[in-house]
C-alpha cells in the first residue's frame, strides 16, 4: 500500500521533535495570555487558537508530502511570483498595526505574505540554483540569485519589517555557499555588503528602525518605550534563575512587566518560568531540528533538495539567533516572530510546512510516490 | 549534458565539506545563545531576581496639560488647575498594615474605614500601576498626610492637571466638556497617545478641537523605594503641552445673555453678519461642566443625563423647531423674486382665510384689512402670506428659496452632533410620510408652520444673510488655534456658503418690512428697540404639540444697526406665549449692550451714517 510506505519511510525522530516544540509552545501560550483569557472570561483564549493553527498546519504538511518537494520543485517559481504579488497587495490593502502595513484581511482571517515569502525565497533559490550548477564559478550566478532574494526582501523591509528581512540574508549566503560558489566570490560580496551598510542606514532604514538599533546599544535612550521591553525582558529571564519560577507562576509575565509576551517576547516566559533548564531543552530541541534538516540535506537524492533543506536549516537557525538574542539583549527589537513558539497563524504555517518539506525530501530519498 | 553531469558532481563532491562547515556553524551560535543564557541566569541570577522581585523600575505617565480656550479677547473660559490625588500602589502596602492604613487615612479624609480598605485590597488590575483613591483633596488633608508619610507606605500624592472651566456653565454649551475615555474609546485610541485613565473630550468645542487641545503625554520612568516614592529618576520625556483654542464668542456679551435667560428656557445666538463670527451662544437650562472632572456623585451626573429638561442639549445647533413667523421674510422673497409679486400688490384680511372648505386664521382674530407686503410684514399678517401661497407660488420656489438660505442642511458650524432640520417638499414628504403634498400644506409653509423644522443656528445665519445683503455665512466658532509656542497652527477663514441673488427692490421692501416691526407704532416687534440704535427684526409665536397638548415657543429674530448691520440674533423663549412681548425685550437688552460695549465700532458706525 502507498499510504502503508509513507508511513514507515517518514522521519519520526523530526516529527517528534518539532511536535515537542510546539506543545511547549502552546503551554507558553496559555502562560503568557493568562491574564488576558481571565481578563477576557475565557472568550480570547489564544493557546486555543494556536491549536487551530496547528491543525491547520497539519492538514499542510499531510498535502505537501502526499504532493511530494520534487513537483513542488516545477511550481518554485509561480510560488515565489505569487508571494511577490500578494507583498505587494499588502501595499494596497494590507491593515496596519504597530506602525507596520504587514497584513491582508481574507475573510475571517489574517495573512501576512512576509511569513511565507522565507519558503517560497529558499523553494525559488534552489529551484534557481540546483538548475544552473554548472555555472557555479560566475559571478552571474551569484548576482541573478542575489536578485531573486532581493525582490521579496525589498518588500518586506518596506512594509517595515526589519526583522523579517534579516532573515533573508544568511539564507541566501549559506544556500550560495552550498551551492559550491568560489569562497572568493562570497567574500566579495560580504565586503560589498559592508560597504552597503551606510547606504542602507541612511536611504533605507526609517527612522523608527534606526531608533531600535540606536536603543541597542544604550536601552537608557528610550527607557518608556523600546528601552523598557528591552529591560523587563532581561529581567524575565535573568530572575527565571536555573529552575525557574514554574509554568504560570513568573512575576514579570503574569503582572504585566513584559511586552508582547505571547508574540514575539514567548522566549522570555519561557525563561522566566523554566528558568536555565527550560532554555536550554527548548534551545536543544531546535539544535536536533537543524542537525537534522542538514542531515537530510546530505541524504537528499537530488540537488534540490539538498539546498532546500539547508535553506529551512538556515532559516530556523537565523529565527532562532534574531528573536531569542533579541529576549536577552544581544540581538535589537526587530518583531520577528519565534518559529514554532510565537503564537501566530501565518509563521506557525511556515513553520510546518518547512518541516514537511523536510520529511517529504527525507522520505522519497528512498520511497518515490 | 556532459558539462551538467560534471557540474553536478562537483556540487556533490563539495557539499558534504560545506554542510559540515554549515553544522559546525549552527552548533556554535547554538553553544553562544546557550552561554548567553548561563551568564544572564546563573551569573546574574541574583541580580534579576532582586530587580523582578521589587520591580522598582515603573513607567509613569506625565499627562500632558490640555490646552486653554479663550474668548475671542483673550478671556480664558477653561483652563487647568492642579488636584491633589491620593494614590496606591497596592503592591506597596505590607499585607499586614492595611487595616491601620485604611483607619488612618479615614479619618483624615473623612470617608469610611471600609471602603479605603475595599480600594487597597483589589487585585486584578496592573499591578504596580498607582490607583487613585480619593481625588482632589484640600490643603489641610494634604499637609496631613504628608506630615505622616513614614505611616502611608504605598500611598502618594500625585499632583495632577484637571480640567477648570472658570465661569462654571458659562458658555457651557458651546466649551462642552471632558471625560474618562470609555471602553470602547480606550480600545480605539490606546496606539494613539491616550492612556487608561485619560480624559477625552466628549462634546462642543473640548470635542471638535480634541486633536489640538490634547498635547502630547511625556513618559518618565523612576525607580522608587520601597514605600512607593520616587527614589530615581532613570528617564523623562516632557510632555508637550496643548494648544490653545481662541473662540469667536464675546465672554462679556455671553455673560450678559446667559444673565437675561437665567430663568427661561431656550436659546439665543448672536452672529457677527459680516464675517459669521459666533459673539454668543447660549442654551438654557445650562449645566455645570466642571462636574465632569470634579470627584462629583454619580448621581448628580446621571441626573444630567436622564433630565426631561435636556441640560445636555445645545438647543441652538441640536433641537428643532417650526420657524414660525421669522419665515414670513424668505416666503416674501420668494414671492418677489419668482412670483411677481410688487410692493402694490394688496391682500385683504378679514381675519380668516379660506380654502377648499378649510379655514386658517390670522393672529390677529379682528383682522389687518387691506395690507401689502411691508404692512403684512409689520404686523405679521399671515392671510397675506396665504393667498400669497395660494396664488402665487407653490412648495417649489419656497422649497428652493429655503435651500438657498440654508435650511434642510447643517450650517457647518465646528460643533458636535448638528441637526440639518427640514426643509419639507413634495419628494421628501413623499419619502417620508408617503403621503401626496396638499395644497393646505404649502399654507401652513407659507407662516413657517407645518413641517418645516430648523435650528436656532439656521435661523439667525438665515437673517444675517438678510442683513448682509444676501451671504449665507457658515457660523464661525473657532477664530484660531495656538500653539504653546505663539505660533498659529490653524486658522478658520470666513467662508460664505452661499452668495443669494435677490434685487435692490426685494431687499429694500424686506428690511423695510423688518424695520417697521420694531420702529413702527403698530409694529409687533415695538419692545425690541433701542434709544439710539435703529433695530429691525421680525416677531414669531411657534405652536408644538398636540392640539389637546399645545406648546408656545416665542421667537425674535433680527439685525442691528439697520442701515449698517453688524450683528444678527435670535431669540428663543420656550413656553413664551408671543414673540413680541417674551423675546423681542430681551433682543432689545442685547443689542442695547453690545454697542455699549463696543464703542469704537459704534463711532465708526456714526461717522459712516453721517
Amino acid at each position: 500500500m502507498k499510504k502503508l510506505g509513507l508511513i514507515s519511510h517518514m522521519n519520526y525522530p523530526l516529527l517528534i521533535l518539532t511536535s515537542l516544540l510546539i506543545a511547549v509552545g502552546v503551554f507558553f501560550i496559555y502562560s503568557a495570555s493568562y491574564q488576558i483569557t481571565l481578563e477576557t472570561n475565557a472568550q480570547v483564549n489564544y493557546s486555543a487558537k494556536q491549536l487551530v493553527w496547528t491543525l491547520i498546519g497539519f492538514m499542510c504538511f499531510i498535502a505537501i508530502i502526499l504532493y511530494g518537494y520534487d513537483r513542488i520543485m516545477k511550481l518554485s517559481y509561480m510560488l515565489y511570483i505569487a508571494n511577490i504579488l500578494l507583498l505587494l497587495l499588502v501595499f494596497a490593502i494590507g491593515s496596519t498595526r504597530y506602525g507596520s502595513q504587514r497584513w491582508i484581511h481574507i475573510g475571517g482571517l489574517v495573512l501576512q505574505p512576509s511569513e511565507f515569502a522565507k519558503i517560497t525565497i529558499i523553494l525559488a533559490l534552489a529551484r534557481y540554483l540546483s538548475g544552473n550548477l554548472q555555472n557555479y564559478r560566475s559571478v552571474s550566478f551569484l548576482a541573478k540569485a542575489m536578485i531573486l532574494t532581493f525582490f521579496p526582501m525589498i518588500l518586506i523591509l518596506r512594509q517595515p519589517d526589519l526583522g523579517t528581512s534579516l532573515v533573508f540574508i544568511p539564507i541566501f549566503f549559506a544556500m550560495v555557499f552550498v551551492a559550491g560558489t568560489p569562497i572568493k566570490h562570497l567574500l566579495w560580496f560580504v565586503g560589498a555588503g559592508l560597504t552597503a551598510i551606510p547606504c542602507f542606514w541612511f536611504f533605507i532604514l526609517k527612522d523608527y528602525q534606526k531608533n531600535r538599533v540606536r536603543v541597542f546599544w544604550d536601552p537608557n535612550l528610550d527607557p518608556t518605550g523600546l528601552g523598557y521591553q528591552a529591560i523587563q525582558s532581561k529581567i524575565a529571564i535573568g530572575s527565571g534563575g536555573f529552575w525557574g519560577k514554574g509554568w504560570l507562576n513568573g512575576t514579570q509575565n503574569q503582572l504585566n512587566f513584559l511586552p508582547k509576551r505571547y508574540t514575539d517576547f514567548i522566549f522570555s516566559v519561557i525563561g522566566e518560568e523554566w528558568g536555565f533548564l527550560g532554555v536550554s531543552f527548548v534551545l536543544l530541541l531546535y539544535l536536533l531540528i537543524m542537525i537534522l534538516a542538514i542531515y537530510i540535506a546530505s541524504k537528499s537524492k537530488d540537488s534540490y533538495g539538498k539546498l532546500v533543506a539547508c535553506g529551512i536549516a538556515v532559516m530556523i537557525l537565523s529565527h532562532v539567533i534574531i528573536n531569542v538574542g533579541m529576549t536577552i539583549g544581544i540581538m535589537p527589537i526587530t518583531g520577528l516572530p519565534l518559529l514554532f513558539l510565537s503564537y501566530g497563524g501565518s509563521s506557525m504555517l511556515t513553520a510546518i510546512i518547512s518541516i514537511a518539506l523536510l520529511e517529504s525530501i527525507w522520505i522519497k530519498r528512498r520511497y518515490d510516490y | 549534458m556532459v558539462r551538467i553531469r560534471r557540474a553536478e558532481e562537483h556540487f556533490i563532491g563539495q557539499f558534504e565539506g560545506r554542510i559540515q562547515f554549515l553544522a559546525i556553524a549552527i552548533i556554535c551560535c547554538f553553544f553562544f545563545l546557550w552561554f548567553s543564557f548561563w551568564k544572564v541566569q546563573i551569573l546574574r541570577g541574583d541580580w534579576f531576581v532582586e530587580l523582578a522581585r521589587n520591580n522598582r523600575v515603573r513607567k509613569i505617565i506625565i499627562p500632558a496639560p490640555r490646552g486653554t480656550i479663550y474668548d475671542r479677547k483673550g478671556v480664558i473660559l477653561a483652563d487647568n488647575r492642579p488636584s491633589f490625588d491620593v494614590e496606591v500602589v497596592i503592591e506597596d502596602i505590607p499585607k499586614n498594615k492595611k487595616k491601620d492604613i485604611a483607619h488612618d487615612l479615614a479619618s483624615i479624609l473623612e470617608l469610611s474605614e471600609e471602603d479605603i480598605l475595599k480600594k487597597i485590597q483589589i487585585s486584578g488590575r496592573v499591578p504596580y500601576v498607582p490607583e487613585k483613591i480619593v481625588r482632589d483633596i484640600d490643603m489641610n488633608q494634604l499637609t496631613m498626610i504628608m506630615e505622616r508619610r513614614e505611616d502611608f507606605p504605598g500611598i502618594s500624592i500625585q499632583p495632577t492637571p484637571v480640567r477648570d472651566y472658570r465661569f462654571g456653565s458659562h458658555a457651557s454649551h458651546v466649551l462642552g466638556y471632558i471625560g474618562k475615555l470609555s471602553r470602547d474609546e480606550y480600545q480605539r485610541l490606546k496606539d494613539k497617545d491616550y492612556f487608561i485613565q485619560d480624559y477625552i473630550g466628549k462634546m462642543g468645542i473640548e470635542r471638535e478641537t480634541e486633536r489640538f487641545l490634547k498635547g502630547e503625554h511625556g513618559g518618565m520612568q523612576v525607580q522608587v523605594d520601597n514605600r512607593g516614592y520616587t527614589d530615581d529618576i532613570l528617564g523623562v520625556k516632557e510632555p508637550v503641552p496643548g494648544s490653545n483654542v481662541y473662540l469667536t464668542i464675546d465672554h462679556h456679551l455671553q455673560l450678559f445673555v446667559e444673565s437675561l435667560m437665567m430663568d427661561k428656557t431656550g436659546a439665543v445666538v448672536v452672529m457677527d453678519v459680516r464675517n459669521g463670527d459666533i459673539l454668543a451662544m447660549a442654551s438654557f437650562p445650562e449645566y455645570d461642566p466642571n462636574v465632569f472632572v470634579r470627584p462629583t456623585a454619580s448621581r448628580i451626573i446621571r441626573e444630567l443625563f436622564q433630565s426631561k429638561h435636556k441640560f445636555l442639549i445645545n438647543k441652538a445647533i441640536r433641537e428643532l423647531y417650526p420657524a414660525g413667523s421669522t419665515f414670513k421674510m424668505l416666503v416674501a422673497m420668494c414671492a418677489m423674486e419668482s412670483g411677481g409679486l410688487t410692493v402694490a400688490d394688496k391682500y385683504y384680511c378679514n381675519g380668516a382665510f379660506e380654502m377648499g372648505g378649510f379655514t386658517w386664521k390670522c393672529w390677529y382674530r379682528g383682522g389687518h384689512g387691506s395690507v401689502n407686503v411691508i404692512e403684512a410684514l409689520r404686523y405679521s399678517c399671515n392671510v397675506f402670506f396665504y393667498n400669497l401661497a395660494q396664488k402665487m407660488i407653490g412648495v417649489h420656489q419656497i422649497h428652493e428659496w429655503a435651500d438657498k438660505f440654508g435650511f434642510g442642511k447643517k450650517t457647518g458650524i465646528l460643533l458636535d452632533s448638528e441637526l440639518a432640520g427640514v426643509n419639507p417638499s413634495k419628494k421628501w414628504k413623499k419619502e417620508h410620510l408617503n403621503l401626496p403634498w396638499y395644497p393646505g400644506d404649502t399654507i401652513n409653509l407659507s407662516i413657517g408652520q407645518g413641517f418645516l423644522l430648523v435650528t436656532p443656528l439656521q435661523l439667525v445665519s438665515y437673517i444675517a444673510a438678510i442683513a448682509n445683503g444676501g451671504e449665507l455665512m457658515q457660523p464661525r466658532l473657532v477664530d484660531r488655534v495656538v500653539s504653546n509656542t505663539g505660533e498659529v497652527i490653524q486658522s478658520y477663514p470666513r467662508v460664505v456658503r452661499n452668495e443669494i441673488t435677490i434685487s435692490d427692490n426685494t431687499y429694500q421692501v424686506v428690511t423695510e418690512g423688518m424695520r417697521e416691526v420694531v420702529q413702527h407704532e403698530y409694529g409687533t416687534g415695538k419692545k425690541a428697540a433701542v434709544e439710539g440704535i435703529p433695530v429691525s427684526g421680525k416677531t414669531g409665536t411657534i405652536q408644538m404639540g398636540t392640539p389637546q397638548n399645545r406648546i408656545h415657543h416665542a421667537w425674535f429674530s433680527g439685525f442691528a444697526p439697520s442701515d449698517d448691520p453688524e450683528i444678527a440674533f435670535i431669540i428663543l423663549v420656550e413656553h413664551g406665549t408671543s414673540g413680541g412681548t417674551y423675546a423681542a425685550p430681551i433682543a432689545s437688552k442685547i443689542v442695547e449692550f453690545y454697542f455699549k460695549n463696543n464703542p469704537q465700532v459704534m463711532s465708526q458706525h456714526e461717522k459712516g451714517s453721517e
